[in-house]
């Protein structure tokens, strides 16, 4: 009989029903995470797009190699390129770019016209902090000024596309992750003050024999540290499992989230589920400590 | 502050109020030091929470309550639990832990208001037999009786050598003859030095054992002859 009553569970300080606590905070955590990836998605996809813009400077109908060679440094000299190597500076003669076109007529222009009417051409990849009309026809005015270069274009309409709906688009999925943010607080602040709810009497009864609130909150926050610490592996871990899959059914996801972004998001979940737990933690035990005993019944 | 360091509750133009009434007014009433004292009033005449304003329960909202040197008008709360550890608190629903047995109860509020490990159990066994209570260490509250359980409180009131037992109605849930004995056990911790402010309606056992007696009525808190009652 004493063997069995001594199996009574204990109500051990600080220790509340964690199951649901751990529950909600995962998946609120989870979509959270969700919303970084669309984020970050979509930052990426207009960084992806931004490298692969183009600028192409058409020089006069004559010029010298050296003119040719001079304009070569003089842009490889500025900042604004994508990146100070050969790769961001593509240089295409017009005999190479008729012999392009040729190929794609399947019949030599040059000979029905008597001449070649193509000039020599630039292509030049644009660094993604230029990555704006303002900045661009600047860059254009810059160009211009030198000697040998006849018209320089762009495609000015889709650099504008592009730069207004992904800031519409990102601030619009910013906006969504703070609500959300918002909703999962309240949502998680509930949880915790129902499953604290079992330990207000504890709560009080230590009050009453003189403990600080310090001493009573303590082992409470260092349960909520240790749930927000596991809630966010959890959805760290589940959101990785939800990517892979799309990943092998879908699109390249993996390729868009890096290993590295992937890492950020996770210890941000993490770092959002501690401070969530532990603030909604201290405002419920805090609730109870200030709480009389009629409050409590 | 108290003048008098022999006094260990002051009260002078104090209103006790529950939520916004007002229960009692112009309460005024000094206990010293080595006292035993009655409240005694009918239910709901304030004495609860009389006594819940003295350990800082309730907010005292108008004059003044000086309870071992601390003014609880406008006392911080950081300061409570360090008053509190000055008082034994006694409520005659006892709030034993009952998934804990009678010595881990003392245990957790030894813990609670920082004691020392290797002393703890020492003065477990020291304080349950100075309640009578040291063959039933581990048993848990259930398996005691109402006077057991009520002793029990009574050694947790007392862990931290209070300057004053402060019991809301201790015998309340207690037959005759258990209530009798509690009444014993709390003049012996009085003949022992310390103070006792009970609240109760134990008439009998008032006339029995006849100390200072204050009555709450019609709002009003009145010291008087126990013979007359």
């Amino acid at each position: 009989m004493l063997e069995k009553e001594k199996k009574i569970k204990k109500k051990k300080l600080g220790n509340y029903p964690f199951l649901s606590v751990i529950f909600s905070v995962s998946l609120s955590l989870f979509l959270l995470g969700i919303f970084s990836i669309l984020l970050i998605s979509s930052f990426k996809m207009k960084e992806t797009i931004q490298k692969n813009i183009e600028l192409n400077i058409y020089l006069n109908k004559v010029v010298s190699t050296n003119d040719i060679e001079r304009i070569n440094k003089f842009i490889l000299s500025k900042n604004y390129i994508l990146n100070k190597e050969e790769s961001s500076v593509l240089f295409i003669s017009k005999e190479k770019a008729a012999d392009e076109y040729s190929n794609e007529l399947g019949e030599d222009f040059i000979k029905f016209l008597g001449q070649n009417p193509l000039r020599d051409l630039f292509i030049l990849k644009i660094a993604p902090n230029y990555f704006e009309r303002e900045k661009l026809v600047e860059i254009e005015k810059d160009l211009l000024k030198i000697n040998g270069i006849y018209e320089i274009t762009y495609p000015k309409d889709l650099i504008d596309d592009i730069n207004n709906n992904v800031n519409k688009i990102g601030l619009m999925l910013i906006v969504i992750f703070f609500i959300l943010l918002f909703i999962s607080s309240i949502l998680i602040n509930n949880t915790i003050r129902l499953a604290l709810f079992s330990q207000r009497f504890l709560i009080r009864s230590m009050q009453l024999v003189g403990a600080t609130s310090l001493f009573i909150q303590k082992p409470f926050l260092i349960r909520g540290i240790i749930y927000g610490i596991i809630s966010g592996t959890l959805s760290s871990i589940f959101l990785f499992a939800v990517l892979k899959f799309l990943n092998s059914r879908m699109v390249n996801i993996m390729g868009i989230i890096d290993s590295k972004s992937f890492l950020i998001i996770s210890l941000n979940m993490i770092l959002i589920g501690i401070l969530i737990v532990s603030f909604s933690t201290y405002n419920s035990v805090n609730k109870y400590l200030n709480s009389t005993l009629d409050d409590l019944h | 502050m108290i003048n008098d360091i022999n006094t260990v509750i002051d009260i002078k133009d104090a209103s006790i109020f529950h939520r916004y009434n007002t229960i009692l007014n112009n309460v005024n009433f000094k206990i010293k030091k080595g006292e035993f004292v009655y409240i005694i009033g009918k239910t709901g005449s304030g004495k609860s929470s009389l006594l819940k304003t003295i350990y800082g329960d309730l907010i005292l909202k108008m004059g003044s309550i000086n309870v071992v040197g601390h003014e609880m008008r406008n006392i911080k709360k950081s300061k409570l639990p360090f008053i509190r550890r000055k008082l034994g608190i006694i409520f005659q629903d006892f709030q034993l832990f009952q998934d804990r047995s009678i010595a881990e109860n003392l245990i957790f509020v030894m813990k609670a208001t920082g004691w020392k490990k290797n002393i703890i159990n020492d003065n477990v066994l020291k304080l349950l037999s100075k309640v009578g209570l040291e063959d039933k260490a581990n048993r848990y509250p259930h398996q005691l009786s109402g006077g057991e359980q009520q002793r029990a409180v009574i050694a947790r009131a007392l862990i931290n050598n209070p300057i004053i037992l402060i019991a809301d109605e201790p015998t309340g849930n207690l037959d005759p003859k258990v209530s009798e004995k509690i009444f014993k056990l709390f003049l012996e911790i009085n003949k022992k030095g310390t103070t006792i402010l009970m609240a109760t309606h134990n008439y009998e056992l008032i006339k029995k054992f006849k100390n200072r007696t204050l009555n709450c009525i019609e709002g009003k808190v009145e010291e008087i002859n126990i013979n007359n009652i």
